[in-house]
């Protein structure tokens, strides 16, 4: 058992290589890349600058000197051939530096380190909230098969199927935020930035003078412990649904499902003719079976936890990794890039494992093989 | 139970004609399935219901039939600039001349309305094109429902239930043309590594375990962004990065038919490889394929929503749903932006996943019983 | 559907005994696709202290899901018991409130499966399985239930039974599966053991082991009795008393071991003995079988729902259903040739005179 895991955890390294390979190859490849943006900036820079000067002489474009472009190829590693470039990334990857993003001018990897702590704290507690509700409502659509209470609640379900979570999470927005039908909550971010932006039961309860800064703008710092949490909490609450909704009607089918065909199967006979009472035979024997699947899902969702959705991200201005990401992508930060994939992928990867772990945890014919 | 439930009633009825009719007594999904194969073949007739072209011109006693073929403004004898379509629709033909565009059929009706001389236009019941704005109203654009505009405009003025039929059309097809793709190819390698097994598998399997992982929506924008994003691009990229699901299910049915008496028989009696596994083994491992297609499309549909939303979709002007919801992003006041899309593509997902349920469950009807 | 004759109106002063468990006019339903399958229509017998009763019949003939409703474990849907009594020593198990059945299985019916593979739950250890049947029923520690455990371990002999306790299902063979499953159902000593297709799913080596283990443990318990369900004739022969041969969700013989298989008085009972191989069965003669499949459910033509395979068929049977025919000697056969015979000997003996 502990072989197949370690052998299983060796594969890691080839995949691993292999995406990041890929990866590496689709951003040197594709034109459009930083060193073309960077040129094109000191062209139009010089252009602009000293247009009149030697716009004629140069016809309109700037030349760039072979010197500066050999410096600004060094600078993005696109002075060595593809093969060394890549493996010399993987080295330096393998010390967790990350190198330095071109777009920001900060090390990778603090800039990750930074908003990991933003994208696990929504990721986390949508994912909980998600087990927390899908669970118990997937038993009781199993227990009420056919019943109204299934077809009721199947409606829901139906809706988180329907309509992908970052688009409700605009609805969302729309609703509850745009101030247009309610004005609940505030239009994303993490917390306020302004004083008005505040929760009305943090500015009642606060002093305004207090958490002002010299220039009457608002000092979150300044907020008394309580007042933060419950600025941050309101700004998490559409999001953190909108991360719920993401897996809400997957985990609520394959529960009902799952429980649904554990109790058909034989062994639930052989305990209620040992005499069981029907609380006993579901909750203990059908469900641990029928929790096998589930089980599956939580390493699989460890990617998503950590480096969370880019769109619902995308949707709340929640500056966290996908945030990052998404936006590096477009502004072909590509050492950005390569980092959050790398992390990206590892965690993928080695979720799966965490996800077999669990699985033989559960399920014994399976740990003893 | 199942083999009681699986009872045939006629044990003559075949195996496909017993599936059909089960799905077909399966109302939600049987009815669901018709209004939506209803609703996208009558999307290809579109234009004759929303559009600018006028269905029937009547002038000097002559009828014109706008709708089949296009005629140049000055065929209804006008010579007014204002009654052919603005500069937006004036064409340049191939020399980059410019061309005369067609007659503005609304304006046209409104002409001949004005003159009263037995000239009529018919227009067809929304006179409004996917890509057709209108600014006349007070105010800027997005504008709200209104009875000109029964879902309202979007920031350009161009009318929401137009675009989001329009937009039906479009994510169907999108769906299904991607689907079709990564069906073929997940069910080509999956064959092939099942089939062929050891290394091939081992390999194989390494190989679309490293593509699966590659983040798809970043490479697909990486792409979108440089290449000239069309409709085929956008559906091979999408059917490149799609087709691993089905490929882990086909190999691991190829893998167990394989082993099977019949193969081996197939084999003894010297057929070759592909038609072993195009005659024997697929056709007994494809079912199960059928009943995940329906969610298949649903994820496509799904993902061109997304990608559309974030701009590396299909190229403006192609009426989209999601481009529409990221208006509504910028727009956040502007309610319809958003409803109105959403609902659209609630009501099409729902559709698609009832039909979905229905297929699963007459391709394997299951009778969860209880004890007590 | 009334039988002429049923068995309880002729009960005989040779069985002075009270039965134990009487099955009255038993019905059970399936609700399937496209109608109602009667699976067990108007089946009765008795059930005597320290008897073993065969219930003989192809898959499909009702004699499971008769025996699940004795423990009204048939799974709904689709399945309904939509008439009949189930009388334990008086009691009607199908009135009884929903607390009280569960007492009586495992405390007094004990049941177990064709399948040791899947009957068990593989998440937990057959200790745990165990001992949760004891505790089910008795008021007893985790430390008692453990001993009891072990001991009914001991019994259906299995070695090293105090480490095995920790075993999961997977880890332990077929046959031993199946010791555990008798010793599930026998650890709170119930009077009746209902033995589904016990062997079916085992080595033959391996299945006498599991008879002989299941016989044992009737003696040890006096006066408690077996229903044992088989497909298999010869499984009947070594191990039971009494036999109820059934066809079609109805009963069609019944008699002693002896009387069946000395004096068949069905054409199905005659065609499942001579299916059967004997020592006298010649090397290259094939063996009999009974042409043509178990009728359809369903839609039941009118007549002996054995009619269309019965060599012995006369015109009669395809039209008229026969009725459960007493014979002496506490026999029942459910064919029309019984009655033809006993009108040819009435006859005969007029001549005689």
């Amino acid at each position: 058992m502990t072989a197949y895991f370690l052998r299983r955890l060796l594969l890691v390294i080839p995949t691993f290589i292999g995406v990041t390979l890929i990866a590496f190859l689709i951003t040197r490849l594709v034109p459009g890349g930083p060193l073309e943006r960077e040129l094109m900036q000191i062209q139009m820079g010089a252009a602009g600058a000293g247009g009149e000067a030697v716009g004629g002489a140069f016809g309109g474009g700037v030349e760039i000197p072979e010197e500066a472009r050999k410096q600004l190829e060094k600078e993005f590693g696109l002075d060595k051939p593809f093969v060394v470039a890549y493996f010399l990334w993987l080295g330096r990857v393998c010390t967790l530096d990350f190198g330095t993003s071109y777009n920001y001018r900060e090390p990778v990897w603090s800039l990750i380190s930074e908003r990991f702590p933003i994208s696990l704290m929504f990721g986390l507690t949508g994912f909980l909230l998600g087990y927390l509700v899908c669970v118990p409502l997937g038993i009781a659509k199993a227990l009420r098969h056919g019943h109204p209470f299934d077809f009721v609640s199947s409606f829901i379900v139906f809706v988180g199927y329907s309509i992908p979570a970052w688009a409700m999470g605009t609805l969302l927005l729309v609703v509850f935020a745009s101030g247009q039908f309610l004005d609940w909550f505030p239009l994303g971010g993490i917390h306020s930035h302004s004083f008005d932006e505040l929760p009305a039961i943090v500015r009642d309860n606060v002093d305004r003078d207090a958490v002002m800064d010299d220039f009457d703008e608002l000092d979150w710092e300044k907020l008394p412990f309580i007042d933060k949490v419950i600025d941050v909490g309101n700004h998490m609450a559409l999001p953190v649904f909108c991360y719920m909704m993401g897996s809400f009607a997957t985990l609520t089918i394959l529960m009902k499902n799952s429980l649904l065909e554990n109790l058909g199967h034989d062994y639930v006979r052989t305990a209620f003719a040992k005499g069981l009472s029907p609380t006993r035979v579901i909750y203990l024997h059908t469900l641990r079976n029928s929790l096998i699947p589930l089980a599956t899902g939580l390493g699989h969702a460890l990617s998503l936890l950590m480096a969370g959705s880019y769109l619902i991200e995308w949707v709340f201005n929640i500056d966290g990794i996908g945030y990052l990401g998404y936006t590096s992508i477009l502004g072909r930060d590509y050492t950005v890039v390569m980092g959050i994939l790398a992390i990206n992928t590892i965690l993928t990867l080695v979720g799966n494992i965490i996800s077999d772990v669990l699985y033989a945890m559960i399920d014994p014919r399976i740990r003893f093989q | 139970m199942k083999t009681l439930s699986d009872a045939p009633s006629e044990p003559s009825e075949s195996l496909l004609k017993r599936r059909l009719r089960r799905f077909r007594g399966l109302r939600r999904g049987y009815y669901s399935f018709l209004i939506l194969v209803t609703a996208y073949l009558l999307s290809f007739g579109l234009p004759f219901v929303m559009g600018r072209q006028a269905l029937v011109v009547h002038y000097d006693s002559q009828w014109y039939f706008p709708a089949f073929r296009s005629y140049f403004y000055n065929t209804f004898g006008i010579g007014n600039r204002g009654l052919y379509l603005a500069k937006t629709f004036e064409q340049t033909d191939a020399e980059g001349k410019r061309v005369l565009g067609q007659a503005d059929y609304a304006a046209l009706k409104k002409q001949f309305a004005k003159q009263d001389n037995g000239n009529f236009v018919l227009m067809p019941l929304i006179p409004f094109g996917p890509n057709q704005q209108s600014l006349d109203q007070k105010g800027n654009p997005p504008y709200p429902p209104s009875w000109q505009h029964w879902l309202g405009t979007d920031d350009r003025g161009r009318d929401i239930l137009v675009r989001l039929a329009y937009g039906f059309r479009i994510s169907i097809s999108f769906a299904l043309v991607v689907t079709g793709i990564s069906y073929m190819v997940g069910i080509a390698v999956g064959a092939t590594l099942g089939y062929y097994g050891r290394w091939v598998d081992m390999l194989g399997l390494r190989f679309v375990e490293i593509w699966g992982s590659i983040p798809f929506l970043y490479t697909v924008i990486i792409l979108a962004s440089l290449l000239p994003r069309t409709f085929g691009l956008l559906a091979g990229i999408l059917a490149t990065f799609g087709w691993m699901g089905i490929t882990y299910y086909i190999r691991g049915e190829v893998y167990r038919e394989r082993s099977k008496d019949y193969v081996a028989a197939a084999i003894a009696v010297g057929e070759g490889h592909t038609s072993i596994i195009f005659r024997h083994i697929l056709p007994n491992s494809l079912t199960p394929v059928i009943s995940f297609a329906p969610f298949a499309i649903v994820a496509n549909i799904t993902s061109l929503v997304a990608l559309d939303f974030l701009g590396y979709g299909l190229p403006p002007p192609t009426p989209s749903w999601g481009e529409l919801i990221g208006q509504g992003k910028e727009n956040i006041r502007d309610w319809h932006l958003v409803v109105f899309p959403l609902v659209a593509m609630f009501l099409t997902l729902q559709l698609i996943v009832f039909i979905g349920e229905a297929v699963r469950e007459a391709l394997d009807p299951k009778t969860y019983s209880r004890l007590r | 559907m009334t039988d002429a004759i049923s068995p309880e109106a002729t009960d005989e002063p040779k069985t002075a005994t009270e039965p134990v468990l009487s099955v009255r006019d038993l019905h059970t339903h399936f609700r399937v696709e496209g109608g109602i399958a009667k699976a067990v229509e108007g089946v009765s017998f008795d059930l005597f202290p320290g008897e073993v009763l065969g219930i003989v019949g192809e898959s499909g003939s009702g004699k499971s899901v008769a025996s699940l409703s004795i423990m009204r474990l048939v799974p709904d849907p689709p399945g309904l018991i939509a008439k009949g009594e189930i009388l334990l020593r008086g009691r009607d198990l199908l009135k009884i409130p929903y607390e009280k059945m569960r007492k009586v299985r495992g405390g007094e019916i004990g049941m177990i499966f064709q399948e040791p593979m899947t009957a068990l739950n593989p998440v937990f250890t057959i200790g745990m399985q165990l001992t949760e049947a004891v505790r089910v029923h008795e008021k007893v520690s985790r430390a008692e239930a453990r001993d009891r455990a072990i001991e009914a371990m001991r019994q259906v002999g299995i070695p090293d039974p105090a480490e095995r306790l920790k075993d999961y299902p997977h880890q332990f063979s077929g046959g031993m599966r199946q010791r555990v499953m008798i010793a599930m159902a026998l650890i709170c000593n119930p009077s009746i053991l209902i033995a589904d297709e016990p062997t079916t799913a085992l080595d033959v080596t391996i299945q006498a082991q599991i008879l002989e283990l299941m016989l044992a443990m009737k003696e040890k318990k006096a006066g408690s009795s077996i229903i044992l369900i088989t497909h298999d004739l010869a499984v009947v022969a070594e191990t039971c008393d009494r036999v109820v041969v059934m066809y079609g969700g109805k009963i069609q013989e019944v008699g002693t071991v002896h009387q069946i298989f000395e004096e068949p008085k069905h054409p199905y009972t005659r065609g499942l003995l001579a299916s059967l191989p004997t020592a006298s069965t010649e090397r290259k003669s094939r063996l009999s079988t009974i042409p043509g499949n178990v009728p359809s459910i369903m839609n039941p033509a009118p007549g002996c729902r054995f009619s269309n395979r019965c060599p012995e068929a006369i015109d009669r049977c395809s039209v008229e259903e026969p009725v459960l025919h007493q014979l002496p000697g506490e026999r029942f056969s459910r064919c029309h040739l019984v009655e033809e015979e006993a009108l040819g000997q009435v006859d005969k003996e007029k001549a005689d005179v």
